[in-house]
Formats: structure tokens, sequence, C-alpha cells
């Protein structure tokens, strides 16, 4: 079996957890107790590829996990559709595609780069942002024409998935569309107005000002993607998270009421943001 | 009959600025007569997803040619817009018959300006906001026609695709998925592209190597031989008058001499060549 996941910081790994969302998935979905993981090199395209999904063995279990930091959805679009199309053609489909959307206004830009040829940096609110983010309305139009584009792909190859829209997308440019209709949402884990991070930040569910999530919103983003994959199995949150760690995160959530105050006001949490809600309204 | 067609500045009738120049304009003469149709030019527009639906307000019995080419447009465009337009039709429960897309030059691709406007990047035009580079642009490029393959599959559209320039050859000879590419709707191969063979022969008007008038007769005739109408092309003088035709200038020889190493023949380019 193969599950495969994409997106940015939010699924990513970090040096704070052991578990994500994407793990909790792949011991309830996995038919085996273990499983390997891989982490597939950025793009795969071209010789930027570390996977052959030739190789991969139909008796074993792997989740791919191809979320990175500050990775935009040009990124995660094009990653996905080579992976989808490439595991097609080897005859070694991928069993389960887990993918989450990142900010709308997040891009990918080449530049060159003497080893490589080419080096992809992921310009952000955060990272490169004098290259220039995404405006609105093209942002959020763009990263609908992803979601319908990669809905497609995942129906003609029948790989069920899930979309998680981490990040809530412009909701002018929603009420304007007439495209939205074609969205799936049965396959959605919330609504492309609202996203998780504002609720995750209101609920304590996070561990910072950018919105990351802690055990709490891991856990219920995996009860979430289970549900919409109609899989049972997801054990109590102790069982994968320890006491400690749970003790940690909630006290941290405690201490940040500043984050659940102007959950909706923080964006994508840049330190220009943080700033603009701390300063008091005279 | 609606032909719905996109591309840069080499589908746009870009000699003249004068859009009846253009291959598709011929294409479709030849089809169902010369003045016989109606364009809709929105090329110049943004086609954003809240922009009024074009294919709401379509006449019955009327033969339409969406032509979205325009100067300057980079594959990314090409692909957001033929996709959106695509579903526009399908909503409106309107069929496509037949897909005309030229591809462009893969370094190219979209930005936006300060009041969210789309703008195009290439070596032309804002090359400070940086084009794509190797081989990242051609792998781009190649998924794009994947997925515009597999669109007009779906919708039973007829489609044709121009690659008008080459592509970045080392690129493609590792590009795994150039198997699922349906090569026998393609006007000629992605590795040499028509730009250098028609600047070989000088059926360009410009460095650029933007297609003169027997260029655009002959990409009509090869788009009509896709779509397996063989010998349903119009005549030459029949669409042309003897006062449209100026076959060379004075950068001829200049072409004709450079026409593999012209490139995209950004000025840089052409003041090296000419030193």
């Amino acid at each position: 079996m193969i599950i495969y996941s994409n997106g940015c910081s939010h699924t990513a790994a970090t040096i704070d957890y052991d578990i994500y969302y994407i793990d909790i998935l792949a011991k309830v979905l996995n038919d085996k107790p273990s499983y390997e993981w891989i982490n597939p090199t950025e793009g795969h395209y071209n010789t930027f590829k570390n996977i052959d999904f030739k190789s991969l063995s139909k008796n074993k279990n792997y989740l791919l996990k191809h979320a990175e930091h500050g990775k935009s959805n040009d990124l995660i679009f094009f990653e996905t559709y080579n992976m989808v199309i490439d595991s097609v053609r080897c005859n070694n489909k991928i069993d389960y595609a887990i993918i989450q959307f990142s900010g709308v206004n997040r891009r990918l830009q080449t530049i060159p780069d003497v080893d490589k040829d080419v080096k992809l940096i992921h310009v952000n609110p955060h990272d490169n942002s004098h290259l220039g983010v995404k405006l609105e309305p093209f942002a959020s139009e763009q990263s609908l024409q992803y979601l319908l584009i990669l809905q497609e792909l995942f129906k003609t190859h029948n790989i069920p998935y899930v979309f998680i829209p981490y990040m809530e997308f412009d909701n002018n440019v929603l009420e304007l569309t007439d495209k939205l209709h074609l969205i799936d949402t049965t396959r959605l884990t919330c609504s492309l107005y609202d996203g998780h991070r504002t609720d995750f930040r209101k609920r304590g569910y996070c561990r910072d000002a950018a919105g990351h999530p802690n055990y709490r919103g891991y856990y219920e983003l995996a009860m979430k993607c289970l549900d919409i994959l109609n899989k049972e199995g997801i054990k109590p949150v102790e069982v994968y998270y320890s006491k400690e760690k749970r003790m940690f995160d909630d006290d941290l959530a405690e201490k940040q009421n500043f984050v659940k105050l102007f959950s909706k006001n923080l964006g994508d949490g840049t330190s220009d943001e943080i700033e603009k809600c701390k300063t008091p309204i005279i | 009959m609606i032909v719905y067609s996109n591309g840069c500045s080499h589908t746009r009738g870009a000699c003249r600025n004068r859009y009846e120049d253009s291959y598709v304009y011929i294409f479709l003469s030849s089809l169902v007569g010369k003045d016989n149709f109606v364009s809709i030019n929105k090329g110049v527009d943004d086609i954003h997803f809240n922009n009024p639906n074009l294919y709401k307000n379509l006449e019955p019995n009327v033969h339409y040619n969406i032509f979205d080419a325009d100067y300057g447009k980079s594959n990314d465009k090409i692909l957001y817009e033929t996709y959106n337009q695509v579903l526009n039709a399908v909503q409106e429960g309107v069929q496509i018959d037949y897909a005309i897309i030229q591809l462009s030059g893969v370094n190219r691709r979209m930005h936006w300006d300060m009041y969210g406007n789309l703008i195009n990047v290439n070596l032309h035009n804002n090359v400070e906001l940086g084009p794509k580079f190797e081989p990242t642009a051609t792998h781009h490029s190649i998924q794009q026609i994947i997925i515009l393959q597999n669109l007009f599959q779906k919708y039973n559209i007829e489609y044709v695709f121009i690659p008008y320039m080459e592509f970045d050859s080392v690129s493609l000879s590792k590009n795994p998925y150039l198997s699922m590419v349906d090569f026998s709707r393609f006007t000629t191969n992605l590795n040499e592209g028509h730009r250098n063979d028609f600047r070989k022969k000088l059926w360009v008007c410009d460095t650029h190597g933007h297609p003169n008038y027997i260029a655009n007769y002959y990409l009509a005739n090869k788009v009509l031989e896709l779509f397996n109408y063989d010998d349903c092309l119009m005549g030459f003088w029949d669409y042309f008058s003897d006062t449209d035709v100026a076959f060379f200038n004075a950068e001829s020889t200049f072409i004709k001499k450079y026409y593999n190493k012209l490139g995209d023949a950004t000025s840089e380019i052409i003041k090296k060549l000419k030193n």
C-alpha cells in the first residue's frame, strides 16, 4: 500500500513532534503493523527523483511524505500531479492521497543553480516575499483550478483522496466564482471559506501565531481525514501522544491567549501581522 | 461550429497586428467560408473565474471563433485560461468542436501588478521578475500539455497542439512522462518546434520568428490535416490579396543566416549576432 501526502509546514515534520496527522492515518489505513516512510525529492521530475515506483514492493506499506516548510500550492500541485501519473505509469498506483493546500498567495520561483542547474524557491509572506506573492483574485482562482484538476486526476485513476484546505481562501473570490459547485466538498476536511487555521487558533489547537497544529490539531485532522475515507480504527489520542507532550501543548495554548484573541486577524502570522495585532488601537 | 484557440503573439497575427492574418482564421475560413463566422477576441482580458461566461449568449447556427491568443502569453496562462474556458462551455452545455492550442516559450510565466492584473514575464517583458529556468520550465509545460490533453479527451473536443518554439532537448530527454502525450495531435515535434524552420525558410516577418502569410497558411493546412480535413484549405490568393503580401524585408538575410541562433531574439541576442 502507498499513501501519498503533500502540504506545507502545517503538515511537514518538525523537531517538536514524532507523530503527525499523516502518521496517525498511516497507522490506521495500513494493513500491516509497520510502514516505511520516504521523503520524495522536491519536484519529482527529471533528475530530481529519488523514488522509482516500479521498485516499491506491493507487499510493503509506504508513506510518502512530500510536505515541506513554505511550500506553495504551485509546487504541491506540480508534485502531486507528477507523483500520481508516475505511479500510474509504473503500474504501482498510489492507494490514498492526502493533500493539504497551503496559502493561496504563495508561489514557486525557479532560479539558476550551479550544482543542480535550477533551484526551486518558495515565495510566501515569510520567505522571499520581495519577489512578489500572488495577489487576489488570481491567487484564489488558481488554487481553485488546482483543486479541480487534482480532483479530476484522483477520480480518473480511482484514488481515494482528501483535501485539507488548512488556510481559508479569499471569501470575495469564492462568492464570485461560478466554479465552486464543481468541487466535491465531501472530500474537503472543512469549508474553503473557513479553513482550519483560524478555527484551530481560536480553540487552542495550534502551537504558534502562524497556526501550526499542536497534538490536538493533528489528531482532529486525522479524524476528519479518516471520516472522509470512511475508515474506522483511530485509537484514543493518548495512544499517539505522551502525557508530557499533551500537557506541554495545552500549557502553551493556554499561555498564547493572544493567538486565540486575534485568531482571525493573524493571517499568515508574519512578524508584521503580529506587530499590528499587538499594537493597541488608540 | 465552435473553435477555441489560445497561444501567444505567434498565433495573434503579429506581423501586421491583424487577427485575420492568423492561421486560426484561415482554418475557419477554409471550413465555413471567409467572413462566415463570428470572432470573439478576448485575449487581452484576464480571464478570471468571475468574468461573464461568454458561452451563455452564443447564437445557435452561428460559427464561432473564440480566440484567446495574445502577445507575450506563457503556457501557464494558456493552461489557466483554456481550462476555464472549457469548463465555461461545459457549464452552459456548449460543445467546443475544435481546440487549437499553440504552446509558447517554456520559460515564460505569469505575474501580476499591484492592482492584481495578470502580467506576462518573458524575455521581452518584465524579465526582471525572473522567467522560469530549465529543467523545470520544460517539465512544467509537459505537465500542462498532459492536463489539457486529458481535458479535451474527457469532453470529446478535437484538439491540436502547435509547439511553435522548440523545447529544451536535454530536459525533454529526461522527462519520464512523454509517453503519456499523444504526439499524433501535434503539428511538429517538441525538439524542433516551428520557429527555427520558419526562419530558415524565411516564412517569418521578424527576428522573433513571427509567422508570415506563408507560415500561417502552412499552419492552417497542418491543423486541417490533423482534424482530417484533407484538401479543404482555401486558395492562398482567395484568402490574401496581393497587396497583403510582402514576403521579404531588410532583415531577411540576417534571419536566414542565424535562424537557429536567434532564440527568443532579445535585443542582446541580436546585438551579439550582429557583432
